[in-house]
């Protein structure tokens, strides 16, 4: 056990994924939580009586002793991890920390749910959320993120990004999506640039192939200590960086004099927790072979690329219209499609970020089949929150890169 | 008028903090909450002042207050809406803004931009508040151009 840090001390040793559709007619998010846990128990090589600690990741986390029950596991206990689309991250970081502090041996985690019961968006909030007095009267809660639209306009008029660069991303992130069989927009084909910038305006500056589809699916995965990780059937993938920030209501913020956090819109979180991620890796921007990041729009990975060191602040959208982001690429950037191509999958407060851990998990073992991406040994993950509230950074790595 | 608005009305979880703001709203005026101990402006209304080298814990009416301020400011980002949230759809397109005001260091409140053509929309642009007396219980402060 390291003193200082959770540096390599787990390991994700198992996932299950389902394919992310629209729709799930006649089943229900526990049951679609239910076979993605199967197969990722499977996948590690154990029974789920080996399973001695759930995590529940999203919104749903404060139902976690209904989803033990229904999954019918033993074992100890059951938790939430919630911090909206980044609770995938924050949940690898609880389960990396159950397993290094000997809490338990096997975590299991799982984040899913159909869209065909309840929950159906476009909705009014429910609950503690301030937005229902300052900001639904506007009509400011629409199925797209206003704020990040705001922050795309900002973007352009700060540093001149352009429409055209964030297309030629969604482009990259098609081509990836043909070749991965879970990808929502698997057979929709190829697109060009110009698709993307005749495609109607949702919420300006976005344009509708700019927004990630919403779909239904389920992803879990399994992680024990790196000792234990031995003894799994694949290649064990490291938990080598963890970050997470939640600087809170970053649209209100303009408080000159508050140190601690800039004003600017088109500054994310992300800022701090890949530097955080980083710190305890021991690796920076420029060490990793491919990159997992959210990317809802195609403006939010530009953003946070930028925040975590891989182009400097406002040039994210020249930085993807001139790299290679397929798998083929120089630098691989959401080789299973992403969220934009893949889909961006909405249960309960959507923790729509899970598919970018399982495929950092396919690619660090080699079992991406025909986008496996060269000699992949380190990977950054990242996962944003809506309006730019949060974000949580993993970087991941094999034996390798340990 | 009151019962065809169609749209959400403000849902304050807890009336009191922001009680002043929509009182002086229905008067056509805009009010900011104010901690006394530091002196900041800030925005939204809260029951603790959010400065972190304050931390005044008291209520609104103690040591946290009111100020006037002009209601004017600069347009620092929009998006033009095509798919509109619920009760909007006849307003399709709508423009969502980010203003900042001129006062409290230059704080930030989510609007509507109205009474502007979309083409004559640009970022840095002056504008200043705008009452919509939505129903007889709620006025919403907007923005339009100056």
């Amino acid at each position: 056990m390291a003193e200082e840090s959770l540096r390599g001390e787990a390991s994700i040793i198992g996932i299950g994924d389902l394919p992310r559709q629209r729709s799930w007619p006649g089943k229900s998010s526990l049951g679609l939580c239910a076979e993605a846990s199967k197969a990722a128990i499977e996948d590690a090589g154990l029974q789920k009586e080996h399973i001695d600690a759930l995590v529940c990741i999203g919104g749903a986390g404060e139902n976690a002793g209904s989803l033990k029950f229904y999954l019918g596991l033993g074992g100890n206990f059951a938790i939430g991890a919630t911090m909206g689309g980044t609770s995938p991250l924050v949940g690898l970081a609880v389960a990396s920390s159950l397993v290094a502090y000997g809490m338990a041996k096997y975590v299991l985690a799982v984040y899913g749910g159909g869209r065909d019961e309840g929950n159906p968006m476009p909705r009014l909030r429910q609950g503690w959320s301030l937005g229902q007095e300052f900001e639904d009267p506007y009509g400011v809660y629409t199925i797209e993120d206003l704020t990040l639209a705001m922050m795309y306009n900002r973007h352009m008029h700060e540093f001149g990004t352009t429409a055209e660069q964030m297309a030629a991303y969604a482009v990259n992130t098609r081509f990836n999506a043909l070749k991965n069989p879970l990808a929502v927009m698997a057979n929709e084909g190829a697109i060009t640039v110009q698709d993307v910038l005749n495609s109607p305006m949702v919420v300006e500056p976005l344009h509708s192939l700019e927004c990630a589809p919403l779909v239904g699916g389920a992803c879990a995965f399994v992680v024990s200590s790196a000792e234990n990780a031995d003894a799994a059937p694949h290649r064990p993938v490291y938990v080598i960086g963890l970050g997470a920030s939640t600087p809170g209501d970053t649209p209100y913020l303009k408080n000159e004099g508050i140190e601690y956090i800039d004003p600017r819109l088109t500054l994310t979180p992300t800022v701090w927790s890949a530097k955080d991620a980083c710190e305890m890796a021991g690796y920076s921007a420029r060490d990793m072979d491919l990159l997992q990041f959210h990317d809802r729009y195609p403006i939010l990975a530009a953003a946070s690329l930028e925040d975590a060191g891989f182009c400097k602040k406002g040039e994210g959208g020249a930085f993807l219209a001139a790299t290679d982001t397929t798998y083929k690429g120089t630098l691989p950037i959401n080789t299973d499609g992403g969220q934009l191509s893949g889909g961006r999958l909405d249960a309960i407060q959507g923790a729509s970020g899970a598919p970018h851990l399982m495929e950092a998990v396919r690619q660090l073992r080699g079992e991406a089949g025909e986008r496996q991406v060269e000699d992949a040994n380190l990977c950054m993950v990242n996962m944003a929150g809506d309006g730019l509230s949060k974000s949580s950074t993993a970087i991941l790595g094999t034996d390798e890169t340990l | 008028m009151t019962a065809q608005y169609p749209k959400p009305l403000p849902q304050p979880l807890n009336p009191a903090p922001s009680k002043e703001f929509w009182e002086a709203a229905q008067r056509h005026e805009l009010v900011m909450p104010r901690c006394t101990h530091c002196g900041r402006i800030f925005w939204y209304p809260r029951e603790q002042c959010p400065n972190p080298t304050c931390f005044s814990d008291a209520r609104l009416g103690k040591d946290l207050g009111w100020t006037s301020v002009s209601g004017k400011g600069v347009l620092y980002s929009y998006t033009v809406v095509h798919q509109p949230a619920v009760g909007f759809e006849s307003d399709s397109p709508y423009i969502v803004c980010l203003v900042e005001l001129e006062e409290g260091q230059g704080i930030r409140m989510m609007s509507n931009l109205v009474d502007c053509k979309v083409e004559d929309i640009k970022i840095g642009m002056k504008v200043e508040a705008s009452y919509d007396d939505v129903t007889e219980a709620w006025t919403l402060v907007k923005f339009r151009p100056v």
